[in-house]
């Protein structure tokens, strides 16, 4: 055997690096150019998400308070039948004479609301200062539920949506308190599942396997009087970008500094 | 003083170039080598042999760079003929790279294994947002993605398509298709029927309820004709705006004069009248003419 010195060494050393690059560079063309040919159609439908940024507007001056969105996502979703487990509520917001504000949201909005918010008596026409505010994820842009969570279950994808790893979750519900607009529960064992796992944490996903898809989320879908819009903020043309441009529109709770990606057209003034 | 030309030192020589090796400034004879230092094996291995390719070579020179002799050996082995060499340095530089290359090919694997292995042990335990996402979006929907309901339904999407609806999707009051698909025959309706389409559907969005916008087509349920279902006179999904029956009957999109005339029904029939067809109720009474409270005809 012939011994090296460090000088030839140090050159084969330097040598080798171009060349198992250069072989790594050939064999990684080599594989593939074959699935790329073969699949060629399915490469040009693959979901980018960083081709994408959702945004969601509700226009509360459209809500009629039917309560089909709530239903709507728990069919879509299998989320617990559980008035008090919710992706997705409406919530009535009532001005009451003596000046308070009066938040309502019976069985989470889902079947609708008593006709009067004080009596829940058939009134006679339109009383009081009151509006619908649909509520859903804020899917914030700095998620307190993100930087809380112990075992990085929570996280947000490039197009701009915070999801639950619920494999990774152990249900420790610091998200649920941290989380400052309530979006989030806990899935109890016994009943509906979005993943079939219990005791970890859910919240809405945009309905992530609709929107990778091309298609709206199922709340958006049944909504009758487009009182929720929902699109890709890249596109000038979206109805999102297109409401955010035109109307002036506000997110919950600025204070806290989440950065919300739901905003909000006509909320009743005295909240803002 | 750092440049050194190749011809300076021969190809075999294992000299290590940290080394300071002092640079003759004319080429030393190799003999002087010889009479400074004539035990030394090296010196007479590295003029011997023309062509040393092995540890032969390497190996005895070692102890010539030993303190008590070191000026002499490297006097000696620094300069030495170059032309004989040119064979050795080729084979040497196959050697290095086959060596280079089964290196190569030995950490590939090792790492491919490892990898593998972590995968299998703790990796899994990690966090992968990008597997998880993948997963979320794969999903099975239930209500449809493109609103194919129009396939099939052609007809009833041609009068959602002329009415007040028409911006409506279908799944907004026969919810998800999914369970349309799972439960549906050709002879059964399943789940997404609304059957009949009743005041429990329409006053989810039609009641007058507080918070509603003011210009929402919407009415207060005890007045609005209590007792008779929001299709008689509304349709089912040709759904039109309908003038209040209340003073004139204009015969369009209503029903028969007895759904609503009936003895039991909404406005009973007044004393002396019995229930009977539309055809006998217009012998008398001419649709679209205002009838006074009496009775009499105007």
């Amino acid at each position: 055997m012939t011994a090296l010195s460090r000088r030839e060494l140090l050159a084969a050393g330097v040598l080798a690096v171009p060349c198992l690059a250069g072989a790594q560079t050939l064999i990684g063309r080599a594989l593939a150019s074959d699935p790329t040919k073969a699949a060629g159609t399915e490469a040009e439908t693959a979901y980018d998400p960083k081709a994408h940024e959702w945004g969601f507007v509700v226009d509360t001056r459209n809500c009629i308070g039917c309560g089909l969105c709530v239903e709507a996502c728990k069919d879509e979703n299998h989320v617990p039948r559980d008035p008090e487990l919710n992706r997705t509520w409406v919530e009535r917001h009532t001005q009451l004479p003596d000046g308070t504000l009066l938040v309502e949201a019976p069985e989470a909005g889902g079947a609708g609301f008593p006709v009067d918010p004080v009596t829940l008596a058939p009134m006679a026409g339109p009383k009081g200062d009151s509006a619908f505010v649909p509520r859903l994820c804020m899917q914030c842009d700095n998620p307190p539920c993100v930087s809380i969570c112990p075992v990085s279950a929570t996280y947000k994808t490039p197009d701009g949506v915070v999801l639950v790893d619920q494999e990774r979750c152990i249900g420790c519900g610091y998200c649920v308190v941290s989380c400052p607009y309530g979006a989030r529960y806990i899935v109890p064992s016994g009943g509906d599942s979005p993943t079939g796992n219990a005791g970890v944490a859910d919240k809405c996903t945009f309905c992530y396997h609709r929107i990778t898809k091309g298609a709206q989320p199922a709340c958006v879908q049944v909504c009758p009087t487009r009182a929720r819009n929902f699109g890709d903020m890249n596109d000038p043309l979206s109805p999102v970008s297109i409401l955010i441009r035109d109307e002036q529109t506000v997110t919950l709770r600025p204070e806290v500094g989440t950065k919300p990606r739901v905003r909000y057209i006509g909320l009743p003034s005295q909240e803002l | 003083m750092y440049r050194r030309t190749r011809h300076d030192r021969p190809a075999t020589d294992p000299q290590p170039s940290s080394l300071p090796t002092p640079e003759p400034t004319t080429p030393v004879d190799p003999q002087a080598a010889i009479t400074v230092a004539p035990t030394d094996a090296a010196a007479a291995v590295a003029h011997g042999a023309p062509a040393p390719t092995d540890a032969a070579a390497a190996q005895p020179l070692r102890p010539a760079v030993t303190p008590p002799i070191a000026a002499a050996s490297l006097v000696a082995v620094d300069p030495g003929p170059p032309a004989p060499h040119r064979r050795g340095r080729f084979r040497r530089t196959f050697v290095v790279l086959t060596r280079t290359a089964v290196a190569a090919v030995l950490l590939a694997v090792t790492g491919l294994v490892g990898l593998a292995l972590f995968d299998m042990a703790y990796a899994q335990f990690g966090s992968h947002p990008d597997k998880d996402a993948l997963a979320w979006s794969e999903h099975t929907p239930a209500y449809s993605l493109d609103g194919g309901c129009a396939g099939c339904h052609t007809v009833e999407a041609g009068h959602v398509r002329g009415s007040w609806h028409k911006d409506l999707r279908c799944e907004t009051c026969h919810g998800p298709q999914a369970l349309h698909a799972a439960t549906a025959t050709r002879t059964e309706l399943g789940d997404v029927a609304v059957e009949p389409p009743s005041r429990d559907i329409c006053r989810r969005c039609h009641e007058r309820v507080a918070g509603r916008p003011a210009d929402f087509p919407q009415v207060i349920l005890s007045t609005h004709y209590e007792g008779a279902e929001c299709a008689q006179c509304h349709g089912v999904h040709q759904i039109i705006a309908v003038t209040p029956p209340l003073i004139s009957h204009p015969r369009t999109n209503l029903p028969d004069c007895i759904v609503c005339h009936a003895p039991e029904g909404i406005k009973g029939l007044p004393d002396g009248h019995k229930a009977s067809t539309d055809a006998v109720c217009m012998t008398c009474h001419k649709p679209g003419k205002r009838l006074e409270l009496d009775g009499v005809l105007e």
